[in-house]
């Protein structure tokens, strides 16, 4: 008890202090479900497809990398709380997320049976589309970063290192003004057929099994799935590179000193 | 031996009538009269119990000393107050149709069943005609193992359910305040009309060594009835709705999807516009239809005026097609005891039932049972097949609701996790749940087709169909076979 109270203040509070690192076991564990609740959606759908089994794999494998990578950074990143490295945990704790809610467009029109001229023409757009979103997003950003001198808001210099504490400098990156990925027409669709979606599935294996495979399920999710990849890459993933990772290694070459994560 | 009644030396008839067999008759015998002893029908009640234990089961009632207390026991031939069988081996017995109280079905001292036998007989149809006969019972228990392990692998916390009292309690005051069809665009019915009974007991999992239960059903019989005439172009609107349509370029949508998502908006937008009071809950009181007769079938709901409003396309065909007399089945999904964190997900569960959501679910229900109906016409169908099709789409409504709500929390508890706050967007999470709910709703329905869920359930109520067939005596004749259905969806009790 005593030298659990020594260490604190010879640390000067530093290991004493709980941060969001210590939760990644258990981001860790929901990503496996969800990242697993992908692998799963893409092992059926394409099970029914009868086509590539790639994309489960890919998803799985993704899923257990991203994984295990936010495990590698608690057990290495835990008491440094370097904030590149927590960044980067970040990033991969929100891929299995991305892999239920947002990837369902990129993989079946990568790897669905479906023409290759359809292929082309939703994929390029798409993928150009997500590029550029990316890096309006990122513009957004680095704008707001200058403009409103989020450098000395978000970021404690103390003499030895930098600090970003984490609560209450996600918050102001939070209140940033976002662009919203959403169409006029996703609003109305998810307000109008938002209570039928548990029928469209139920009466799947039924009604879209016969016509080769579930094409409708994948097509509605690829509607909604992709303002809702732009959303998650853009205004969770696009920031957290910026304010977690691209910032940091900046501030850490300028001045020489470790940007840590603070609570 | 001449025939009593006929017997034209008997100046004076007195007619006196028992109920079981054995019984003395309440009025008096009058001497020097021709005092004839009339039997009235009986009611059959078939208790089928399964749980493997290999436990011996007692059937006794709460008022033994009451005159209309008893019951008969037709394999010993006896009027008795009780009556103990062997797990695995139907019990069936009469009940007079004055019978008082509750039958109590008890595995030694603990009661597994109270069954108020008047109350669950929901028809009340039955008259003082001795020749009429009262709608029996089949309570049927049966722990399948295999099936409620697939359950309960495809998503435990969806098997969650409400405390058996207050179902059935809900449903009693349903059934007691039932006022028939008279508010309905059916009109003028002359008789009540068939309320059901929700109760909690039917098939049932083994869990921890404990019982649950997942799904049951009880069986109501009552007179069959005639005139029904069901026109035949909205029969066969239904029936055609299934074939896929020709200008849809993948052939996916059918005309029932379609339907089904009609229903969906409608039920979303006055449920969210309208509150607590809002038409869906209304029309979620009301009961759900489906009638046979003489090789024809409808199916319909019963409801007031304000939904006949806004359903009044669909119901304009059915005006005068209910009846009073008509069997009445029910299905409810999910009861029994559960854990800490199954009840939230059980939340999200029902209220998917009662909510927007149900809506659509209903409709998948009766389009289930329309394409149904055309394959039984056409004889590729028994009627189990139906029910067990209906129990499925409950079960499925559950568990995606409940896995999804789960899901989508776990999701928020990982990016809060990851990247600690968001500006989530209430469309955010909408568009979020929506594709969350058609992933989960997916997989579930390919799990069901894969582990082969829906053939377990069909064969389990085929099975209970056999026995119920087998226990019944000579005197139904095909009242079974020849008179109407009707089902309710008991989860639909608010």
């Amino acid at each position: 008890m005593s030298n659990h109270q020594i260490d604190g203040h010879q640390d000067q509070g530093l290991k004493s202090i709980r941060t969001r690192i210590d939760d990644h076991p258990l981001v860790a564990g929901l990503n496996l479900l969800l990242g697993g609740i992908g692998t799963f959606l893409y092992y059926a759908g394409f099970s029914d497809f009868r086509s590539s089994t790639l994309p489960w794999k890919i998803s799985g494998a993704l899923t257990l990398g991203t994984t295990g990578a936010i495990m590698l950074q608690y057990v290495l990143n835990r008491r440094r709380r370097r904030l590149v490295w927590e960044g980067c945990a970040a990033l991969c704790g929100l891929m299995p997320g991305w892999l239920m809610m947002g990837s369902c467009w990129f993989f079946y029109f990568l790897f669905a049976p479906i023409a290759t001229w359809a292929r082309i023409v939703v994929l390029v757009p798409c993928l150009f589309g997500t590029a550029y979103w990316l890096r309006v997003v990122w513009k957004d950003y680095a704008r707001d970063f200058a403009t409103l001198a989020l450098r000395e808001k978000l970021y404690k210099f103390e003499p030895y290192q930098i600090v970003y504490p984490g609560g209450a400098s996600d918050m102001a990156v939070a209140m940033l003004k976002q662009r919203n990925p959403f169409t006029r027409l996703h609003l109305w669709a998810v307000t109008a057929l938002g209570p039928i979606f548990t029928g469209i599935a139920m009466s799947s294996v039924e009604h879209f099994q016969s016509s080769g495979g579930p094409h409708a399920v994948f097509l509605i999710l690829s509607f909604f799935s992709f303002p809702m990849s732009l959303w998650i890459l853009g205004y969770l993933g696009v920031r957290t590179a910026f304010f977690h990772v691209f910032i940091p290694l900046k501030l850490e070459r300028e001045t020489g000193k470790k940007v840590i994560f603070g609570p | 031996m001449t025939e009593p009644i006929s017997d034209y030396r008997t100046l004076i008839k007195c007619k006196h009538y028992i109920d079981l067999p054995g019984e003395s008759p309440k009025s008096k015998l009058w001497p020097g009269v021709n005092n004839l002893i009339i039997l009235r029908k009986h009611r059959d009640v078939v208790f089928d119990i399964r749980f493997g234990n290999g436990a011996t089961y007692t059937v006794t009632t709460d008022r033994p000393q009451h005159e209309y207390g008893r019951f008969y026991d037709p394999k010993r031939n006896l009027n008795v107050t009780k009556i103990t069988f062997q797990d695995g081996k139907p019990c069936h017995i009469w009940l007079g149709r004055t019978f008082q109280g509750s039958l109590l079905l008890k595995q030694g001292d603990k009661v597994l069943g109270r069954y108020p036998v008047r109350k669950m007989d929901c028809t009340q149809v039955c008259t003082e005609d001795p020749k009429d006969k009262p709608a029996p019972m089949l309570i049927i228990m049966h722990d399948d193992k295999d099936l409620g392990r697939n359950l309960l692998a495809l998503q435990d916390s969806a098997l969650a359910a409400q405390p058996p009292s207050a179902s059935t309690m809900a449903a009693f005051n349903r059934a007691k305040s039932q006022n028939g069809l008279s508010s309905s665009p059916f009109g003028d019915s002359p008789q009540p009309a068939a309320a059901t009974l929700a109760d909690t007991h039917g098939l049932a999992v083994a869990r921890n060594g404990r019982n649950e239960v997942l799904q049951m059903v009880h069986l109501f019989e009552v007179k069959p009835t005639a005139g029904i005439d069901v026109p035949e172009e909205v029969l066969q609107f239904f029936v055609s709705g299934d074939a896929k349509y020709k200008i849809d370029p993948i052939q996916i949508l059918s005309r029932n999807w379609i339907l089904g998502q009609m229903a969906g908006i409608g039920g979303y937008f006055r449920d969210a516009l309208s509150g607590e009071d809002a038409w869906l809950r209304k029309f979620w009181n009301r009961t759900f239809f489906l009638v046979r007769n003489e090789g024809k079938f409808v199916m319909m709901f019963a409801t007031g005026p304000e939904d006949w409003r806004i359903l009044g396309v669909l119901l304009t065909g059915y005006r005068k097609v209910v009846s009073a007399g008509s069997q009445v089945m029910t299905i409810a999904g999910g009861a029994g005891k559960l854990g800490n964190t199954a009840r939230a997900a059980w939340g999200a569960a029902h209220d998917s039932v009662m909510r927007g959501a149900g809506i659509a679910l209903a409709f998948t229900m009766t389009v289930d049972a329309m394409v149904w109906f055309n394959d039984y016409r056409n004889g590729k169908k028994v009627f189990c097949d139906l029910f067990a099709a209906l129990g499925i789409d409950m079960v499925k409504a559950g568990l995606v609701a409940g896995a999804t709500s789960v899901l989508v929390s776990i999701g928020l508890t990982a990016w809060a996790g990851a990247i600690g706050t968001a500006a989530l967007t209430v469309l955010t999470i909408a568009i979020g749940t929506a594709v969350t709910t058609i992933v989960v709703a997916y997989l579930v329905d390919w799990m069901f087709d894969a582990l082969g869920l829906n053939k377990r359930i069909t064969n389990l109520v085929h099975e209970a169909g056999k026995i119920f067939e087998q226990a019944l005596p000579q005197d139904y004749g095909d009242t079974y076979s020849a008179s109407d259905w009707v089902f309710v969806p008991a989860l639909a009790t608010p």
